[in-house]
């Protein structure tokens, strides 16, 4: 059964995403796309959180921990990416 | 453990993972909300795992009563993305910035680059210096002249003083605040340096002096060329005064601008006065459209000229000049002329009398009789010939210049010369007598004389060759007269000896012939003795001829038989025979029957030399009556013509006009004197001889005899007619024999003969027998008597003590001129040795038979 919290999450979730979407068209981070398929990948996981209750539940229950999980990777990675660049940057400015 | 439950565990290392990376985060990029709101995330998510994991492994009970509130987990991520934008726009903004400053700090330092490369690129050395005049600034060049004296006093750096120097223009420019320039000489390592130092004020925004820029120039290289102007245009204005030549500026009206002191000196005029003249006021009247055409032409083509001429000094006498000319040229435009004058008057007298030294050489050279040119001693080629040379050579002047001196030698003598001339040495040589070759290939004998000399810058020889080829010959031709001379001496004393003996020999048979009492046989063998002796008579006759050659002892001779036997005799044993045509109706003519047999001989001997392999010799006679001029060198009267032909090989016709030159031969054995004698003979009497030949076909002899008379011959003499007298004969003459032989005859013909040995026992007896009133009837005189006084001189002495004595000249030179011209010697008559019984008495008979008359 659909949660009403589920739902609010989606919206949350989607709504963030179409801001940032705007947002990125004009500025870059680093590691961008490492940040938003972690970000994509949260939002999938609400919606399939929602699918869940709705049909297959096991499959798309075991989606919704895949992409969760890949989430967390996807964030890993990019922090990880981040912090190794930002020690490159120390090391060329040390004489 | 379900698959659901180890995706959890994933994601909670995985979570766990980004937020132990996102706390190690420090830089700008993420600012510090942006890294905390990540980090904050991470840690929810973490959490919201770890309570997945716990719920599905069913170790704790669900948290669904908290998911109700899930939608809070997007909002720290939100947020990390916000402010992890806005951290990154700060960034670009400030990135922007930096940027701007970074690019403004590169102008800044590529403006002091460019300041510092001027500065330095400045071949001025500037320094800037502070109120109290130390350096605080020295560009590279002011470090280079000055050295590095930064931060030091500039009067104790630069000129070890303690104080400023009374006139720095630092000091002066800081007092006015104006610009001041001072020159310095200052010495640096050991050279002199003129620097000329420039001050300014150096102001600050207040247009305060807060210090000095000083710029030093080293115009060392300025002042020496100054100087060396100064030098230059000293040397020139000291070159223009004091040149030996006129040197003048003149303008294009042709006046004199400047004029140097040899200008003035060599015209008369003083320098002041020349400048107020013209050109045209020195230069003849006749010369002045000459010179203006000059001037013209200088002006238009602006090119270097030179013109000689005259001009006329101020006393009015004119001079040769050679003036120089260019045009002075200014902004494209000629605006003058700068003339050097030069008198010329006694070079031009040099270089005539030059011009006249050398024509004399000249003439000398060319005019020489002698041949004498000059040859290259490296390639043997002539450089010059003279006239001479090209006479007597034959080559034109161009021929021989074109040729060395190897090509007028032999080729034989080459090696020869080519020795000669690597042993040629300075001074005059004289190199002794040389074969030439003359162009026509004659081979001539020359003395060379030679002189090493330099001819037109190469060394070379001049000679001068004699040619003494005639010369040469002459004495060939002398040492072979003087032999000829020798033989005929002997010849003649030989012929003289051997007509004695004659004279002997035939007495003694016409004694014979009248003892013989007319026995047939002896009479016939004495004749044939007597007609061998007249033989042996001839012969001597020939003989003397030719060894005296003389005036003919003539007699009217019929000339047929004396020609044809003449002509026999000669081509006896020869391959030739004789063909004769002589005409019984020949005229006498007087000859010396000898003479002309020998000259018969010589024309018969010569055809029968002509045809080399026999042939017919044509010996024909005529009778001719020639006038005025008809035949040269022939007067008018009667001639016997006698003309001797041969079919031989003729002669070529240069050679015609020589042949009865003495020596002239063809032959290699002939002596040359066969034609010349028989010249001489028919000359000598009266006659001529003239030749005609063709090459190839044949000669013809033709020689012309006086005729006696027109008799056609001379009486038959009566054999053994003897003329039989009386009286006393005196015999002179030296041999004993011949005393002994015309006594027997005369005292066989009837006289009473007395003898003497020489004239003046002849004259001895001769004056006793006058004296004794028995006088001789007749004298017969040797002519000759060695040692003792002679016919000739016997008859001037007896004639002048018995003018009517009768003397006879006998003698064995049968051709000595007394014995053709005896009576202008005083005789009376002539018998010439050797004689027989019956000469004797008709010359004894004449004598005295005139005597009668």
């Amino acid at each position: 059964m659909i949660q009403e919290s589920e739902v609010v999450a989606l919206v949350f979730g989607v709504a963030a995403a179409l801001i940032l979407f705007f947002l990125f068209r004009t500025t870059r981070i680093p590691r961008r796309p490492w940040f938003v398929a972690g970000f994509l990948m949260l939002v999938s996981s609400s919606v399939l959180t929602i699918v869940e209750d709705i049909l297959w539940h096991d499959l798309f229950n075991t989606l919704e921990h895949l992409g969760h999980m890949l989430s967390g990777l996807c964030f890993a990675v990019g922090a990880r990416s981040v912090r190794r660049m930002q020690e490159r940057i120390q090391k060329e400015r040390v004489p | 453990m379900s698959i659901i439950v180890l995706l959890d565990i994933l994601s909670v290392i995985a979570f766990g993972a980004a937020f132990f990376y996102g706390l190690g985060i420090r830089t700008t990029l993420w600012a510090g909300p942006a890294r905390l709101f990540f980090t904050l995330s991470m840690g929810l998510y973490v959490l919201v795992a770890l309570s997945k994991v716990l719920e599905h492994s069913g170790i704790t009970p669900s948290y669904d009563a908290y998911e109700d509130h899930a939608e809070i987990l997007f909002l720290p991520l939100f947020l990390f993305f916000l402010f992890s934008i806005r951290a990154r726009q700060e960034l670009n903004i400030r990135g922007q910035a930096e940027e701007e400053m970074r690019k403004a700090v590169s102008r800044a330092w590529e403006e002091k680059e460019k300041f510092e490369a001027m500065i330095s690129a400045v071949g001025d050395g500037i320094a800037i210096l502070d109120r109290d005049l130390r350096v605080l600034y020295e560009n590279h060049v002011h470090r280079m002249m000055m050295g590095d004296h930064v931060s030091e006093f500039c009067y104790r750096a630069y000129q070890k003083r303690e104080a400023p120097c009374e006139e720095c223009p630092v000091a002066l420019a800081y007092l006015d605040g104006k610009i001041h320039t001072v020159e310095k000489v200052v010495s640096k390592d050991g050279q002199t340096l003129y620097l000329e130092i420039t001050a300014s004020p150096l102001r600050d925004s207040r247009g305060a002096v807060v210090g000095g820029v000083e710029v030093v120039r080293d115009v060392t290289v300025r002042r020496q060329a100054e100087a060396e102007i100064r030098e230059s245009a000293e040397r020139y204005r000291d070159l223009f005064e004091n040149a030996n030549d006129a040197i003048f500026i003149v303008d294009t009206d042709l006046r004199y601008k400047a004029v140097n002191r040899k200008a003035a000196e060599v015209l008369g005029y003083s320098i002041e006065e020349l400048l107020t003249m013209s050109v045209l006021d020195i230069i003849p009247q006749d010369q002045v459209s000459r010179s203006e055409e000059e001037f013209q032409k200088l002006g238009k083509t602006g090119a270097y000229e030179q013109f000689v001429g005259k001009v006329r000094k101020r006393d009015g006498r004119c001079i040769d000049v050679e003036v120089n000319s260019s045009a002075i040229i200014k902004d494209g435009a000629v605006v003058g002329s700068r003339d050097i004058m030069r008198d010329i008057t006694d070079r031009r007298k040099g270089e005539e009398a030059l011009r006249q030294s050398e024509e004399r050489y000249r003439m000398l050279f060319e005019n020489n009789p002698h041949p004498m040119w000059v040859y290259d001693l490296e390639t043997l080629a002539f450089l010059a010939v003279n006239t001479a040379a090209i006479r007597h050579y034959g080559y034109s002047r161009e021929e021989f210049l074109a040729r060395t001196i190897k090509d007028i030698r032999p080729p034989e003598d080459v090696p020869a010369l080519l020795g000669n001339i690597a042993q040629v040495t300075e001074g005059i040589d004289e190199a002794g007598t040389w074969r030439h070759r003359t162009k026509d290939g004659r081979i001539i004998d020359v003395e060379i004389t030679s002189h090493v000399l330099v001819f037109d810058g190469r060394r070379a020889e001049l000679v001068l060759a004699h040619d003494v080829t005639e010369r040469r010959r002459m004495e060939e031709e002398l040492l072979k007269a003087q032999k000829l001379e020798s033989l005929c001496i002997l010849a003649g004393g030989l012929a003289h000896d051997f007509n004695n003996l004659l004279t002997a020999i035939l007495g003694n048979i016409s004694l014979a012939q009248m003892y013989s009492d007319g026995d047939a046989q002896i009479a016939e063998r004495l004749q044939e003795a007597e007609r061998a002796s007249l033989r042996a008579r001839d012969l001597t006759y020939q003989l003397l001829t030719f060894s005296r050659g003389g005036e003919p002892v003539k007699k009217a001779v019929v000339l047929g038989p004396l020609i044809k036997e003449a002509a026999d005799f000669a081509l006896r044993g020869s391959r030739s025979r004789c063909e004769f045509d002589l005409p019984e109706d020949l005229w006498t003519a007087e000859v010396d029957e000898g003479q002309i047999s020998q000259v018969m001989n010589n024309l018969v001997i010569n055809a029968d030399q002509a045809m080399p392999g026999g042939g017919l010799v044509t010996v024909s006679g005529s009778n001719r009556t020639v006038g005025d001029t008809e035949i040269p060198n022939l007067s008018a009267g009667d001639y016997v013509r006698i003309t001797v032909a041969d079919r031989g090989i003729g002669i070529p016709h240069q050679h015609l006009k020589k042949i009865f030159d003495p020596y002239f031969t063809t032959k290699q054995k002939g002596s040359g004197l066969g034609l010349a004698t028989s010249y001489s003979i028919l000359h000598r009497h009266g006659g001529h001889i003239t030749v005609t030949s063709d090459v190839g076909k044949g000669t013809a002899f033709t020689f012309y005899l006086p005729a006696a008379d027109r008799a056609t011959a001379s009486k038959p003499q009566q054999p053994n007619a003897l003329v039989r007298g009386q009286g006393r004969i005196l015999v002179m003459d030296d041999e004993a024999m011949v005393r002994d032989v015309a006594g027997k005859m005369l005292a066989g013909l009837g006289y009473e003969v007395e003898i003497a040995k020489d004239g003046e026992e002849a004259l001895s007896v001769y004056e006793a027998a006058m004296t004794e009133g028995m006088p001789f009837a007749a004298v017969i005189m040797d002519l000759t008597i060695p040692g003792g006084m002679g016919g000739k001189e016997a008859v001037e002495r007896l004639k002048s003590r018995d003018p009517a004595a009768k003397v006879i000249v006998s003698s064995g030179y049968s051709n000595d001129p007394v014995m053709a011209e005896y009576r202008a010697y005083g005789f009376d008559a002539v018998v010439a040795k050797p004689y027989t019984v019956k000469n004797l008495s008709e010359a004894v008979a004449r004598v005295l038979s005139r005597e009668k008359t």
